[in-house]
């Protein structure tokens, strides 16, 4: 083997930029900082936590696929539609101090070819802050003028602390069953409560097929909902949200807890590029020192060194990673001092060491010995500068193997438990049966992430590797 | 002749003494990190009282004591047993007891997981998963050998052709994608989307034996994708690596004079080229091996394949240390045996281990 | 001593990039039986390039190839490549590699390398051939036990020596040194440089010794060949040119030699060795050339026959 040529970190990055791997490189990592930089302009601080906190996702819908994706089909997908208190128009009455009458009615324009989300469908919300319990009444109308009443009860407020809230999902046996009623009087169908589907049936023209996903016609139109309470505290406020869950959501979908994946997303690029940036070039210049060191010194201290290296490359680290991430909880940054820890000698040391072989007899660093420098500053000053662009390709290309390191340990449930990793993002959709359900953007987006930023990488390597590989210069 | 000998017998003592020296730390270090926070020490008091009570519940004479008197002889065993392991003394000395079984792969019991015979010894439970593990990656990786190293070798004789570049780009890519990515990836597109493939496991229905041919052709069906798996992510590798030997080779000056000397093309390659190219590339495969030995246990996750991996991630789901802990013992025993394999098959390619030159 | 070798108008380009590399510039020369011809030179001037066409080991990028190689009578250029290969290379003419460190392959012993031209070429039993291989070994100086031996167990000198023998195996009438004892000691040069002479003394070869160290050459040489730029400046017989050189280029090579004892200005030529894509118009020297004269620079000078077996291109001669 050669020595490396003397050439410049400037020089290797102008060449770099000359070939179109470089370029592309470059580019899609300045793509990645780019987002990794949008997260605190898209997200607000408190995201982090809000991601494992699963009470902060209720509104979202589960499992909904990506916006886009119906530009792809014929069908438009229902798009979730949150109704807030202030969207309610409301009537309230005080009817004679005695009792209090109120009245909200929320409009909703339903225009998509197709159903709300199959899993959770819609939420209604009450919350009041009566002091007497209250009597209400939720009805549905429909475009084509037929009503639905979907609940109608009373709320329990003796011993509760205020504000009451009272949600009520579309798989809610009440709704259920006042669905059932409806669907009953309109299709003279005979069908049990139990298996209606209230977010299908409701929004799903007249027909016996009304009940079936597959079958059923979504009805468009203006849906209005309307809610009556009558209740004995004559100050009392009774306010509404109402939430249709679409079927599809934001730029990545949403998981199985509801929690919108463009934010995992956001939040996983600049941990792994920090993860693997961090990992690389610390075990790479702790490789390269030692490297340097055993080249340089030779004799007890070479071998010591070159031992160790073998040694410590043949351990497995991968189980041993396993059995601490097992025993212990690691997080991301536990995880890189263990890696130093396992790998401070590595392959790149002993090509290190065999380039300062060659170096140490070249003419300028006997002339440096002799006219008195020390064994350090030799060390740093002349031979660590020719093997840096060599370090730097070894350090590029180790890139996307920490991340899928970080990964891996993520997907086996072991790695970072906080923060949403890509991994993590994977692991979790991994547990959850994605692959088998079909929820592929759960699977594919973060994966191809993953590849991106690990092409990105190894396009930069490759073209590294073309410009400091002194045999592959001469081509 | 006998000095080559001699020389090549020294070069394998000197590995063996290294392989030994790696596998003790290797464990040791297991050892140590299991036990923090006493969790082996727990493990083993937990698998003696078991023994104590099945052996108790054996013996006959027992049967007429009352329950104060068996509790107490039941102590006493456990205390009997518990010096006999010197679990009486400190850590250190401890550690050396533990150290000696792990590596003689007396394993102990599993506390969940059970073989599919019903033994709870690790060591069945893991002999049973062996071979599996064997298999998917012994042809993997002979698939990637046939495939990559005559594809590098063809590269590297026209280097910077198109072939060249486009093979060479795709190899550095999927050097760092591990295969269980695009195993997860593969399993979307043939399972979910097209259906050709079963999405993990061994076998659909049961077989009467391995050997009949029906059961051949189920494991085939099965091993299909996580094979493909493998070898899309690890041919490119081993063509890239041998397609940079032969170029460094092809200029070096050798080549040339045995080309002036009227070597023909084909002796050529092989005399001039993949000789002299073979040790450095034996090295880079033991280096690519060790990494991909570590990256296959996810493979086995993700499709279900009862080797050595999925029985890893049942043990860490089911909280069965006493799995774990051997299981990383076993890695390190494999990984050991396949470099000193790699060490002999080196310290025959090159003469200058053999004439113990350095 | 008839002529063994004519070379004419030899011609090698390579092709790069920024251009063609005019290596090897119309070429022509001589080479008697059993007469050593050195070819000098500086580094980068060509020499190289005119060995590897004689024996045809060309690189991937050629350019031009072109010129008669009358070999005993017969034109080997016009020879295709396998008829070459079977009949001429290493058979006729053979190659001595510059730093043979290198030309051994590391994973063969020496004996079966050299040995294997005879199993190639005439299909020779292994056993037989080894025992003659073991026979030229001993013939250039190395004791029969270094026949089993690989590259890595010999010294520099040695392993020259095996390169020597190699390049001997098939008895070729002409073998082409390229600077065979540059990486090697000087006393081992002068071991080496001894066994080349009683070589061709015993076997009638004929060399062609392309080196860089003039003195060295005038150790061999029969005849001296000098190169500049891809060009040849100056041709003639040893005594010829380092007793009366008369380009400028060759006076001021000779005169830049030290000499042991005895005062002597050290001289050395001023500039650089000019790229050979680009070559200076005209006589490549005049840059440098102390008698530079107008048609120097626009003109290339002819080839000018001073005395027998003596030529010149320069326009100094040109009457």
């Amino acid at each position: 083997m050669s020595a490396p040529a003397p050439v410049g970190l400037k020089t290797i990055f102008k060449e770099m930029m000359g070939t179109i791997s470089g370029k592309l490189g470059v580019a899609i990592i300045i793509f990645l900082i780019i987002l990794s930089m949008a997260v605190p302009v898209y997200t607000s601080p408190g995201t982090i936590k809000k991601w494992n906190n699963p009470k902060a996702w209720v509104d979202y819908p589960k499992c909904a696929a990506p916006g886009w994706t119906d530009l792809f089909t014929k069908k438009t997908y229902c798009r979730n539609m949150v109704f807030n208190p202030q969207d309610f128009y409301k009537y309230s009455e005080s009817i004679g101090g005695i009792y209090r009458v109120i009245y909200l009615i929320g409009v909703i324009e339903y225009n998509y070819d197709s159903f709300p989300n199959i899993m959770d469908g819609f939420k209604i919300s009450l919350i009041t802050n009566s002091s007497e319990n209250l009597l209400v009444n939720i009805t549905l109308m429909r475009p084509d003028d037929l009503s639905a009443t979907l609940w109608s009860d009373s709320i329990y407020v003796t011993g509760q602390t205020l504000p009451i809230v009272t949600e009520l999902s579309a798989m809610d046996h009440d709704i259920k069953k006042g669905t059932c009623t409806f669907i009953r009087r309109v299709t003279g169908e005979n069908i049990d409560w139990k298996g209606v589907i209230p977010h299908i049936a409701l929004f799903a023209k007249v027909d016996p097929n009304m009940n079936d996903p597959c079958k059923a016609e979504v009805l468009k139109g203006k849906y209005k909902l309307l809610i009556w309470a009558i209740t004995y505290d004559p100050d009392a406020d009774l306010d509404a949200k109402f939430i249709v869950y679409g079927s599809v959501y934001g730029l990545a979908g949403t998981d199985a807890r509801g929690r919108d994946i463009t934010i995992g997303i956001l939040w996983g690029a600049p941990i792994a590029l920090a993860f693997g940036l961090m990992a690389s070039v610390i075990l790479g210049f702790l490789h390269a020192i030692f490297g340097v060191m055993a080249g340089w010194f030779g004799g007890k201290i070479d071998e010591v060194i070159q031992r160790a290296t073998e040694m410590l490359m043949i351990i497995p680290t991968m189980p041993i990673l396993i059995l601490i991430s097992f025993l212990f909880r690691v997080n991301v940054w536990t995880l890189i001092a263990i890696l130093v820890a396992l790998n401070p000698l590595g392959g790149s040391t002993l090509t290190i060491r065999s380039m300062v072989l060659q170096i140490k007899e070249e003419q300028h660093i006997l002339a440096a010995l002799a006219y008195g420098s020390s064994n350090y500053r030799i060390m740093f000053k002349h031979i660590f500068p020719r093997i840096l662009p060599y370090m730097v390709v070894g350090i590029v290309m180790s890139v996307p193997g920490y991340i899928f390191l970080e990964a891996s340990l993520s997907i086996l449930g072991l790695g970072e438990p906080t923060l949403p990793t890509w991994g993590k993002i994977l692991s979790d959709a991994f547990n959850h049966r994605a692959l088998y359900l079909g929820w592929w953007w759960w699977i594919l987006i973060p994966a191809i992430l993953i590849i991106i930023t690990a092409f990105a990488f190894g396009l930069l390597g490759y073209s590294l590797d073309k410009i400091v590989n002194p045999r592959l210069r001469e081509i | 002749m006998a000095s080559l000998v001699r020389g090549y017998g020294k070069y394998l003592a000197k590995r063996i003494i290294i392989m030994a020296t790696t596998l003790i730390i290797a464990t040791y270090l297991t050892v140590i990190i299991a036990n923090m926070g006493g969790l082996v020490d727990e493990i083993v008091k937990s698998q003696i009282e078991i023994e104590v009570s099945e052996s108790m519940r054996e013996d006959p004479k027992l049967a007429e004591m009352t329950k104060e008197e068996k509790e107490e002889y039941k102590q006493e065993m456990i205390a009997l047993r518990l010096r006999a392991r010197g679990l009486d003394k400190p850590f250190v000395m401890r550690s050396f007891y533990y150290l000696r079984d792990a590596l003689t792969l007396n394993l102990g019991r599993a506390m969940f997981l059970r073989s599919a015979s019903g033994s709870n010894r690790i060591s069945t439970i893991i002999l049973e998963r062996l071979p599996w593990s064997i298999l998917l990656y012994t042809t993997g990786t002979i698939i990637n050998i046939i495939i990559g190293l005559p594809l590098g070798l063809y590269m590297g004789r026209r280097a910077l052709s198109k072939l060249d570049r486009g093979v060479s780009m795709f190899a550095v890519l999927t050097a760092s994608l591990p295969s269980w990515f695009i195993g997860v990836l593969f399993i979307l597109l043939f399972y979910f989307y097209l259906g050709w493939f079963p999405p993990g496991g061994l076998v659909s229905t049961t077989h009467a034996s391995y050997w009949s041919l029906g059961a051949v052709r189920d494991i085939a069906w099965h091993i299909a994708l996580p094979l493909m798996a493998w070898v899309i992510t690890g041919f490119g590798g081993w063509a890239y690596t041998t397609r940079n030997m032969v170029i460094h080779i092809t200029h070096e000056d050798y080549v040339l004079a045995a080309r002036a000397k009227g070597v023909p093309e084909g002796l050529l390659v092989r005399r001039y080229i993949l000789r002299p190219a073979a040790p450095p590339i034996v090295t880079m495969v033991a280096l690519s091996l060790i990494a991909s030995w570590s990256g296959a246990i996810i493979t086995e996750t993700v499709f279900g394949w009862p080797g050595l991996g999925t029985l890893f991630w049942g043990a860490v789901s089911n909280m069965d240390a006493p799995v774990v802990i051997g299981l990383t013992v076993i890695y390190a025993y494999l990984l050991v045996i396949t470099i000193f394999a790699l060490n002999i098959i080196y310290g025959l390619l090159d003469p200058r281990v053999k004439t113990g030159a350095r | 001593m008839g002529t063994l070798l004519d070379v004419r108008d030899l011609f090698l380009y390579y092709a790069t990039r920024k251009g063609p590399v005019k290596a090897a510039d119309d070429i022509s020369f001589q080479i008697g039986e059993g007469e050593a011809v050195a070819l000098v030179g500086e580094s980068g001037c060509g020499k190289t390039s005119v060995g590897i066409s004689l024996l045809r080991t060309l690189p991937r990028n050629v350019h031009t190839y072109k010129g008669e190689v009358i070999l005993d009578g017969e034109d080997i250029m016009k020879l295709d490549d396998e008829e070459f290969r079977r009949r001429i290379r290493w058979k006729k003419i053979s190659m001595v590699f510059q730093g043979a460190m290198n030309a051994l392959n590391p994973v063969l012993t020496v004996g079966f390398q050299v040995a294997e031209p005879l199993v190639i070429h005439e299909g020779m039993d292994k056993k037989k051939a080894l025992k003659i291989a073991t026979e030229y070994l001993m013939d250039v100086g190395l004791r029969e036990m270094f026949v089993e031996r690989y590259p890595h167990e010999l010294s520099g000198g040695m392993k020259q020596r095996c390169v020597i023998a190699m390049s001997l195996i098939m008895n070729p009438k002409l073998v082409i040194l390229d600077e065979p004892t540059s990486a090697l000691d000087l006393m081992t040069q002068a071991n080496i440089m001894n066994l080349l002479k009683r070589l061709k003394r015993d076997r009638k070869l004929s060399y062609l010794f392309i080196t860089h160290d003039l003195p060295l050459a005038s150790e061999l040489a029969d005849k001296v060949i000098v190169m500049y730029a891809g060009k040849m400046v100056e041709k003639g017989t040893a005594e010829q040119i380092y007793l009366d050189p008369k380009h400028p280029y060759t006076q001021k090579l000779i005169a830049s030699v030290p000499i042991l004892r005895g005062e002597k200005e050290l001289e050395y030529i001023p500039g650089e060795v000019p790229s050979l894509i680009d070559p200076p118009q005209g006589c490549r020297f005049h840059p440098r050339c102390p008698y530079a004269k107008d048609i120097c620079r626009k003109e290339e000078p002819p080839s000018i026959e001073i005395e027998k077996e003596h030529s010149v291109a320069c326009w100094l001669y040109a009457e």
